[in-house]
């Protein structure tokens, strides 16, 4: 099965990054199908609003890539540049991340070690050190917040959009995989009993952990309801 | 406390020396008061608010830290 949405907005460009930031991927992971374009009315009489339609790539959804970023993130020691080979774009962007990042950690007085890489194309910083309960926040929403407002320092100084990633060791590694056991348990538990289950709102990234787990796993489906930040997944039986 | 927010502030924003902070006490507790230029004013904000939420995340962490209490606040 695949996943894909369809969203509006007032530019067909901006309907596709709330698409991304839903779907937890990046533009290189998608195929977009322009449904309807946006137009100008005339003082604001007659505009219409765009709506494109997302799909996520097989090959994402088959879990390759992830398994691949994955790995690297979690034997990085040096600052890594593997895969495709980084521009030297890219790694000044990731230099630029890591700074951001290490400003902000002295500025909190919390010692860290940072480690700039490129990952896929996107500069990525992982953090390691003392204190990282306090980096990382309830439900990770610190490390989460601190990742938006380094993607934003990074779009800025490179004059256009980039998600930049920010990982505290081992903690996103961790975390899917206790989504994953998490995801395995209801769906066992949908497929037997024959009855869907509502799970507690979580992230786009969350979710797609989760939809990607169920995707493989018989007998069971899974989509998304609500709005973020309720925005939860459903697992029914097929 | 400031500092932590007039760094976040200024690494996001095109006008960095129009960044002003203001502490002010109120029986609310503290309030930081955050200025910026007007055209900066969507970048601290962000679509749907998203900026200006994951700042004042940074802040509650940076409150825990430093053991204090403070809310802020973007005036326009």
């Amino acid at each position: 099965m695949g996943i894909e949405i369809i969203k509006d907005g007032e530019t067909a460009e901006e309907a596709v990054e709330v698409a991304l930031e839903e779907l937890g991927v990046e533009r290189q992971d998608v195929d977009v199908e322009i449904l309807e374009e946006s137009t100008k009315g005339f003082l604001g009489i007659g505009n219409k609003s765009a709506r494109v339609k997302v799909s996520v790539r097989p090959e994402i959804l088959s879990g390759a890539p992830a398994e691949e970023s994955q790995a690297s993130a979690g034997s990085m020691d040096i600052p890594s540049t593997e895969s495709h080979e980084a521009t030297e774009g890219e790694m000044e962007l990731a230099e630029t991340a890591s700074k951001f990042i290490k400003g902000l950690v002295t500025k909190l007085d919390i010692p860290c070690e940072v480690e700039p890489s490129v990952q896929d194309g996107s500069p990525s910083v992982m953090l390691d050190g003392e204190e990282l309960g306090l980096l990382i926040g309830r439900r990770g929403e610190t490390l989460q917040a601190m990742q938006t407002l380094l993607s934003a320092h990074i779009s800025r100084h490179a004059g256009h959009r980039v998600y930049a990633s920010l990982d505290i060791q081992g903690y996103k590694e961790r975390k899917q995989e206790s989504l994953e056991g998490l995801a395995e348990r209801i769906g066992q538990k949908v497929a037997s009993s024959g009855q869907a289950y509502t799970m507690r709102p979580m992230s786009a990234a969350d979710r797609r952990i989760v939809h990607m787990w169920i995707k493989d796993s018989p007998g069971v489906s899974s989509f998304s309801e609500g709005q973020d930040p309720n925005r939860r997944v459903v697992i029914e039986p097929d | 406390m400031e500092e932590v927010l007039e760094y976040v502030v200024k690494a996001i924003v095109e006008n960095p020396d129009k960044v002003s902070i203001e502490r002010v006490e109120t029986d609310r507790g503290t309030i930081l008061e955050l200025r910026v230029d007007p055209e900066d004013l969507g970048r601290v904000i962000g679509r749907q608010g998203r900026i200006a939420k994951a700042i004042r995340t940074v802040m509650k962490a940076a409150g825990s830290k430093f053991g204090e209490r403070a809310m802020v606040e973007i005036v326009e």
